[in-house]
């Protein structure tokens, strides 16, 4: 069997251990969007791997890559909505850097994006990476500033999602290089690095929460009840 | 396409290293201290402890007025240098809580606006100038954070000051001089320090009544 198909079968895996994860220890009601991301990925993996024919090709992987793209940024801003919802000046301050992202951000992208033929197929995907990633920045830094708890399992998720997106952005910037014919060897490394995702995932899905030397009361003010 | 890979490096590696060093289970801790129940009681333990610096201070000090009416000069040397240790480790402890003081008052939404501190509740002269500085940069700040900021740095620097005086023995002054200034400098600490508890409070108070409002509200 093909190497790559057998790593698309460990991903597919890999990401229902997680969504089983999920499920048993209650974190699933923790972050809804990242479930239907992981479900829509587990979707677009099984179509690859079980019918490649109709599948393993270059145009559906741009495509399925565009929507997942979507959905980790509403990961971004579901986790940033909860982990900032018992905080107003720090929710205030996140909305005040996001206005200011959007202005700044859209006339970069127009400034800094690849034109030509190759780069209208590729260019929505680093589109969404960079205002995901920037998004779970400005999250990052508010959560720092104004010393936010943050739960484990959103700390993974964003960690971890932001970790893979460097080595998918690399990737897709190789392929708009180098073209389609290194898109088996180079896709074969965004999956094994996607891997490496899910084990970390799947291990912070399964162990137990974190068990915070805090009252009742505090955890119910700051909305970090354990599920 | 490099500029969206460097651009995603610099964005990765900043977050990466913000949330590595994130220890959701030590603010939680900070924020049940500020929101928990004995808010105020911990308020109360602070300035009690405050006051027994203070008594240990001037017990040592009553003792060196003592020694220096019975003339015995090596004493009063002995008894002084024991009430500015007691100052100086105090000092430290003081600082390092304004600071904390500092970083907590983002966690409030809205805080308790307090007064600028008052130049003539201080004896020696840097001090009332500090005071008078502060006063002034106090109306010129526009929010209450700003303040809040500010009069902890002050307080701060105020207390380091204070202390200096203390230490500070030039060769040219007498024994009853050096005494008179080491007993306005430390009238001045405790006047800092006491404001420094008024800021404890302050804070306490006000991240504890934003967070309650909206319990209460449900309830």
């Amino acid at each position: 069997m093909d190497t790559r198909v057998l790593v698309g079968h460990a991903v597919k895996l890999a990401m229902l251990a997680v969504l089983a994860g999920l499920y048993v220890t209650g974190r699933s009601r923790r972050c809804y969007s990242i479930v239907a991301y992981l479900w829509a990925a587990t979707l677009g993996n099984a179509l690859t791997t079980f019918w490649p024919e109709v599948f393993f090709h270059w145009d559906f992987w741009v495509r399925r890559e565009a929507f997942v793209s979507i959905l980790q940024f509403g990961v971004g801003v579901e986790i940033a909505v909860r982990s900032l919802r018992a905080f107003p000046g720090a929710r205030a301050a996140w909305h005040r850097l996001l206005v200011a992202s959007a202005v700044f951000g859209s006339s970069l992208v127009v400034l800094a994006l690849p034109r030509g033929a190759d780069g209208g197929a590729l260019a929505f995907p680093p589109r969404m990476v960079a205002a995901t990633v920037w998004l779970f920045t400005i999250t990052a830094m508010v959560v720092a500033h104004y010393r936010i708890p943050l739960i484990d399992w959103h700390r993974a998720v964003l960690m971890g999602l932001t970790a893979y997106l460097f080595v998918f952005t690399t990737v897709v910037s190789l392929l708009a290089k180098l073209g389609a014919p290194a898109f088996p060897r180079l896709g074969l490394c965004d999956a094994l690095a996607y891997l490496a995702l899910m084990g970390w995932w799947g291990h912070t899905a399964w162990k137990p929460e974190e068990v915070w030397d805090v009252s009742p009361e505090t955890l119910r003010v700051l909305h970090l009840e354990h599920v | 396409m490099v500029v969206w890979v460097l651009t995603i490096g610099a964005l990765s590696a900043t977050l990466l290293v913000l949330l590595g060093r994130h220890n959701a289970g030590r603010i939680a801790g900070e924020w049940d201290m500020m929101l928990g129940s004995n808010v105020l009681q911990n308020v109360d333990a602070l300035e009690r402890r405050c006051q027994l610096d203070h008594m240990m201070a001037d017990g040592a000090w009553s003792a060196a007025q003592a020694a220096l009416a019975a003339a015995t000069s090596s004493e009063v040397v002995r008894l002084v240098d024991l009430s500015y240790s007691v100052l100086e480790a105090s000092t430290n402890d003081r600082i390092t809580r304004l600071r904390a003081v500092r970083v907590c008052s983002r966690m409030a939404a809205a805080l308790v606006p307090l007064p600028p501190l008052v130049p003539r509740d201080f004896r020696r002269g840097e001090l009332r100038t500090l005071a008078a500085l502060s006063s002034v940069a106090h109306h010129l700040l526009v929010s209450t954070r700003e303040r809040f900021v500010m009069r902890a740095r002050v307080i701060a620097f105020g207390l380091v000051l204070s202390l200096r005086a203390m230490r500070r023995s030039p060769p040219s002054e007498t024994l009853d001089e050096v005494l008179s200034r080491f007993d306005a400098a430390k009238a001045d600490w405790k006047t800092l320090d006491l404001a420094h508890v008024e800021m404890v409070r302050a804070l306490l108070v006000s991240v504890a009544a934003v967070r309650r409002e909206p319990a209460a509200a449900r309830s």
